[in-house]
């Protein structure tokens, strides 16, 4: 394909491998290089979009050469990055992803350039989230033995969490429950675990009153309302009277993450 | 009077065994790659993980609780000292794994810190907790991370027992000098804590280093013996280590490197000192700090401001806990640990406290002008980290940054460096940086360096701490 003649783009489903494909096509195209763009952005008055079309073999190929060239842990920003789902960091990614396989992991290093840094802040910015939900996620155990949390995360953490829940909660069967992006990792003892879209909670009776996440009453565990009980109990006392510090609290666990939170709220 | 059995329920021994508990400062859960066994459930992050955050700002990772809270010992800073008139209760053990088990599914907590009242002695108590962390880890096939607290006189042998099961064994060294200790906590001798301090460090195959008494202090003190550490020569508090020294906290880590997958106390040991319930100053607690790291590889020294918990007359009736002053030790231990300084460095005969407008780091480098300004493109990374704004985030990331093109001023603030500080201690190859939001250049000796590089500690930390006359020394 020839990109020259105008400020062509190539668009992509907003799934990973669907990203990967865009990337592949925009790693082909000559100078001056084509901007990778999400399908959903409104288009610009003087665009010319192409939309690439996902092809999961053509992305794993994509990221198995990248892999050979720059290694795992470069790779892992890459998709931290991607997952960060921050305004441009899927563009600057792209973008790269050609220097990447020119100079390999040395490119992510340079942090003077501003696409670097871009990259680089936004792989922070998902892996901090994705650390942060390892420590908040709340699960709570259903009455046929398994195991619900729901969560809201500001980044498309799921794929960055799922291997750190899967070893610690072994034994147990598990739905981890994005709810903001209708998708779940759903976990079997003794299987890999799986990220299934569109998830959803059976419910016995819709509430229109329970807020997110809620599960009805009847479909949990007998001892889940008197454990979290305990668990708020426990809250309350550890905290030192002489040292209230609500500001700091706040600080490190924002508001917005409190309703998913087992102590912070009723029920 | 113990509430066990009928009497109490599990809610009502939580609220007392955990509010007994929070006056311990650690609640670290790093340090442990401890992996999931065949069947068993959790295992270790390195990094450690915070689950929430209480009320008081702190962070909580650990389930946190006494085994109970019924002391035979009455040490004045304490909650728990046996003089104080507080409902009193235990767990049974199965109560307790229960309740670990209950909150880790939910993924509530990264794993339990356990300690206890002294219930009759210490071998007695130990031997109590050391029930519960076998209960877990053998017949629940529990991985999570667990820190057991010490008693102080346990034996060694049950010290290295402990150590098999836990991920981190803790002892509190409590109060800064011998003589507050023989005052406040008279059931404690020296010689109890650091014979624990020392069997932690050899489980840990760490062989403790000698600790000689400071030159000019006097000798130490007969002190009568502990179970099982008798042998050993009692250390006393003022203390230098035997050469070689001068060599900063984090330069004798470096030759040591941590072993997170080990079967035995991968955390290492940490101990905790109360600030403010005895009149030490910041220098002597800061060395013996130093000297704990050094002497004992400890992982952490915690500092906790006392809080006044009920009339002691042994203790101060301070107002509020001092937690401007721990706010300022902890930023020194930082200074130990990740920048690499020494102790006598940041403080001095001359200089026995920290300043409480400026973070230490920026009070040293206001005495220490004549090596700056530094140049940004040339400075190796340990000058780097001198430099007030510059943390070992932005200094590896100027190293990095700098191979690829020269470093202009304008770069620095990406990279993670907080300009309002740096900029009156670096150059960029001769560029001198202008000072954020202000016309004004840079000068460090220059009557405004100072209020600009005070920080906000002392407005946000000090309307809850006075001053306490502690009368002469």
């Amino acid at each position: 394909m020839d990109y020259r003649a105008e400020p062509a783009t190539l668009a992509h489903d907003g799934s990973w491998p669907g990203f990967l494909c865009a990337c592949a096509e925009a790693l082909n195209a000559s100078e001056p290089v084509p901007r990778v763009v999400d399908a959903d952005a409104p288009v610009g008055l003087f665009e010319s979009r192409i939309a690439v079309a996902r092809d999961d073999g053509r992305a794993a190929a994509l990221w198995d050469r990248l892999t050979i060239k720059a290694g795992a842990p470069a790779m892992r920003i890459v998709l931290e990055a991607f997952l960060s789902e921050r305004p441009d960091a899927r563009a600057d990614t792209a973008s790269v992803l050609r220097r990447l396989r020119r100079e390999g992991a040395a490119a992510l290093r340079d942090l003077a350039d501003p696409i670097v840094l871009s990259v680089d802040k936004a792989a922070t910015r998902a892996r901090r989230e994705a650390e942060r939900t390892t420590g908040i996620a709340r699960f709570s155990e259903l009455a046929d033995g398994s195991w619900y949390a729901p969560l809201e995360p500001g980044c498309d953490v799921l794929p960055l969490v799922a291997d750190h829940f899967a070893a610690r909660f072994r034994p147990m069967r598990f739905a981890l429950h994005d709810l903001r992006r209708g998708r779940a990792v759903l976990h079997e003892p003794g299987r890999p675990w799986l990220l299934t879209d569109g998830f959803s909670l059976k419910r016995v009776e819709p509430d229109e009153d329970a807020g997110p996440g809620a599960i009805d009453s009847a479909m949990l565990a007998s001892d889940e309302l008197r454990i979290r009980d305990l668990w708020r109990r426990y809250f309350a006392a550890t905290a030192i009277e002489g040292r209230l510090n609500p500001g700091l609290q706040a600080a490190h666990i924002p508001k917005k993450y409190w309703k998913l939170l087992t102590e912070m709220r009723r029920g | 009077m113990l509430g066990k059995g009928p009497g109490m329920d599990a809610t009502g021994k939580l609220s007392i065994l955990a509010d007994a508990a929070k006056y311990d400062a650690s609640c670290s859960s790093s340090g442990s790659a401890r992996d999931n066994t065949p069947g068993g459930l959790g295992n270790g992050a390195v990094g450690g993980i915070c689950h929430s955050w209480a009320a008081d700002g702190r962070c909580v990772s650990l389930l946190k609780v006494l085994l109970s809270n019924a002391c035979v010992y009455d040490c004045a800073y304490c909650v728990n000292r046996r003089s104080n008139d507080v409902p009193r209760a235990g767990f049974e053990p199965e109560e307790l794994v229960r309740l670990v088990i209950d909150f880790y599914k939910r993924n509530y907590i990264e794993g339990v810190f356990l300690s206890s009242g002294v219930l009759g002695c210490p071998d007695h108590t130990m031997e109590r907790m050391i029930r519960v962390a076998k209960t877990l880890r053998v017949r629940e096939r529990w991985n999570g991370y667990l820190h057991l607290k010490a008693i102080p006189g346990s034996s060694a042998e049950l010290v290295e027992e402990a150590a098999r099961w836990a991920d981190r064994v803790s002892v509190n060294v409590e109060l800064p000098s011998q003589a507050s200790l023989a005052r406040v906590a008279p059931d404690k001798t020296p010689a109890a804590i650091f014979g624990v301090m020392r069997a932690l460090a050899r489980a840990s195959g760490f062989e403790p280093r000698k600790v000689l008494p400071a030159a000019g202090t006097p000798g130490r003190l007969a002190l009568p013996a502990p179970t099982e550490s008798a042998a050993e020569p009692a250390p006393i508090y003022a203390a230098r280590l035997e050469p070689p020294v001068g060599r900063s906290v984090m330069a004798a880590r470096k030759g040591r490197p941590r072993e997170p997958g080990s079967a035995i106390l991968p955390a290492g040991q940490t101990t905790q000192l109360v600030v403010g319930a005895s009149p030490e100053s910041d220098a002597t607690i800061l060395t013996l700090a130093e000297n704990l790291y050094l002497a004992y590889d400890v992982r952490r020294v915690y500092y906790s401001a006392f809080v006044p918990a009920g009339l002691d007359p042994r203790v101060p009736a301070l107002p509020g806990p001092p937690l401007l002053r721990e706010h300022r030790l902890y930023q020194a231990d930082w200074l130990f640990r990740f920048y690499g300084f020494r102790a006598d460095e940041i403080l001095g005969p001359d200089r026995p406290n920290l300043d409480a407008d400026l973070d230490p780091k920026c009070a040293w480098a206001l005495r220490h002008l004549d090596r700056f300004p530094i140049d940004v493109n040339h400075a190796d990374y340990l000058e780097l980290l001198r430099v007030p704004g510059i943390g070992p985030r932005s200094a590896s990331r100027i190293v990095k940054a700098r191979a690829g093109a020269r470093l202009m001023p304008e770069s620095l603030k990406a990279l993670g460096v907080v300009m309002k500080r740096a900029a009156f201690f670096i150059t960029c190859s001769g560029a001198v940086p202008s000072l954020p939001g202000s016309s004004r250049r840079p000068v460090p000796d220059a009557s405004y360096a100072r209020a600009a590089l005070t920080d906000g500690a002392r407005r946000a930390l000090a309307p809850l701490q006075m001053e306490f006359d502690w009368g002469e020394p």
